[in-house]
C-alpha cells in the first residue's frame, strides 16, 4: 500500500483488492458493480485500493484517470470514489466512450469547483502519478484490465461476483 | 490446445454440480443409446397394463444388459467415450453460458440482448459457441439414431466434432475477460 492510495472501505480490513483498472475498459466497467457489491456485503471484512492502468489505445483513459485524481484532490478520496462511479456508469467504454469535454462538468456535478479543477486537469498535475501507476502494475506483471490482486494473489479479468466472493472466502476462513 | 482444454475443465468442474451435470448428461445418453433400438418393445411394455410398475423398471434394468449382447468391444468403447464427451461438452456451454450471461446482467444488458449476442454472428468474442455446440450434440444425436447400423465411421466423426466442440468452448472458458494490455 502506498502512501497515496485510494482506498475504499475500512482501512484496517484483513482483505485489501488492489484493482488495476481503465476507465474505458468495458470490462473494468462490468467488473465494477461487482466490487461495490463486495465491499457493502464485506463490509469490515475487505478494503478496494484503486489504481489506474490506462492502456494506451483508449485514447481518453489517461485523462479521464488524471480528472479522477484531480477530484480527489479538490474532494478528497469521497470524491475520487464518486468521480469514479460517475464515470463507469456513464461511459460506453472502448476508449472515447465518455468524452473529455465532459469531466468538468461532471466534476461541477459533484460538487467541486470547476475552474480548479480545470486548471488541475489542463496542466496535466497528475499525468505523472497515473503512469506511475502503470508502470507499477506493469512490474506487478499486469497483463490487461481488470487485474486484482487479493492480498497478493492475482485474479485476472472481470470475474463474475460468485468467483470473486469465493477467493475472499477462501481467505477469511 | 489440450492445456487450454484441461485449464478449461479444471475450472469448470471445480463446481461439482458442473460435475454432476456432465454425469447426468452421460447417464441419460447411454440409457437412450440402449433403449433406442428397443423403443418397439418399451413402447409395449409401458402401454400394457399386464405389466406392474416394479416389473417394468426391473426389466429396463436387465436391458442394460443387451448393450453386452449387442455390441462389440469397439462400439462400446466408442459408445462411452461419445457420451462421455457429450456429457462434458453440455457442462462446458452451460458453464460459459451462466458466465456470459451473469457478466451481461452486470453490464446492464438485457437478457434478450445477451443471448442474440451469444448467437449472433457477428459478435467477435462468443458467436460461434452455441452453434458449435449444438453442432456438437447434433453428431451425437444423428450417432445415436444411426446406432442400429453399427456404422463405427460415424460414431468416430462424432467424437472429433464432440472434441472440436469442447477445444472452442474451452478456448473461450479460458479467455481472460479482460483488455490485454497489448492489442
Amino acid at each position: 500500500m502506498k502512501p497515496d492510495d485510494h482506498i475504499r472501505g475500512d482501512a484496517s480490513a484483513p482483505i485489501t483488492l488492489v484493482e488495476y483498472s481503465d476507465l474505458e475498459c468495458p470490462f473494468c466497467k462490468s467488473f465494477h458493480p461487482g466490487m461495490r457489491q463486495l465491499m457493502q456485503e464485506y463490509a469490515g471484512k475487505v478494503k478496494w485500493v484503486y489504481r489506474h492502468f490506462p492502456l494506451s489505445f483508449h485514447v481518453n483513459a489517461q485523462k479521464e484517470a488524471e480528472a479522477a485524481e484531480c477530484a480527489g484532490k479538490l474532494g478528497g478520496n469521497e470524491k475520487f470514489w464518486a468521480y469514479i462511479d460517475k464515470i463507469f456508469e456513464r461511459t460506453t467504454s472502448n476508449g472515447t466512450g465518455f468524452a473529455l469535454d465532459a469531466l468538468v462538468p461532471l466534476a461541477k456535478e459533484l460538487d467541486l469547483n470547476d475552474a480548479r479543477f480545470k486548471t488541475c486537469l489542463d496542466t496535466g498535475e497528475f499525468t505523472a502519478h497515473v503512469q506511475q501507476d502503470l508502470q507499477e502494475g506493469v512490474d506487478f506483471g499486469v497483463n490487461g484490465t481488470p487485474t486484482t490482486f487479493v492480498n497478493g494473489q492475482p485474479v485476472e479479468g472481470a470475474v463474475p461476483y460468485e468467483q470473486l466472493k469465493a477467493v475472499v472466502d477462501s481467505l477469511l476462513k | 490446445m489440450i492445456r487450454t482444454v484441461i485449464k478449461a475443465l479444471a475450472v469448470t468442474f471445480r463446481q461439482w454440480r458442473y460435475g454432476l451435470l456432465a454425469l447426468f448428461v452421460a447417464t441419460l445418453l447411454l440409457f437412450i443409446a440402449i433403449w433406442l433400438p428397443n423403443l418397439s418393445f418399451l413402447s409395449y411394455l409401458f402401454t400394457n397394463s399386464a405389466f406392474s410398475w416394479a416389473t417394468r423398471l426391473s426389466i429396463l434394468g436387465g436391458s442394460l444388459a443387451t448393450l453386452q449382447l449387442n455390441s462389440t468391444p469397439i462400439s462400446r468403447t466408442i459408445l462411452f467415450i461419445l457420451v462421455v464427451f457429450a456429457g462434458v461438452n453440455v457442462s462446458l456451454l452451460v458453464y460459459y453460458l451462466k458466465r456470459r450471461l451473469a457478466l451481461g446482467r452486470e453490464m446492464g444488458l438485457s437478457l434478450t440482448g445477451t443471448i442474440l449476442g451469444l448467437v449472433g454472428v457477428g459478435c467477435a468474442s462468443c458467436g460461434s459457441v452455441v452453434l458449435t455446440s449444438i453442432f456438437g450434440l447434433g453428431a451425437t444425436a444423428g450417432f445415436l439414431s444411426l446406432l442400429p447400423l453399427r456404422g463405427l465411421e460415424f460414431g468416430l466423426i462424432s467424437i472429433f466434432l464432440l472434441a472440436v466442440s469442447i477445444t472452442l468452448i474451452s478456448r473461450k472458458i479460458t479467455d481472460p475477460i479482460a483488455c490485454p494490455r497489448k492489442p
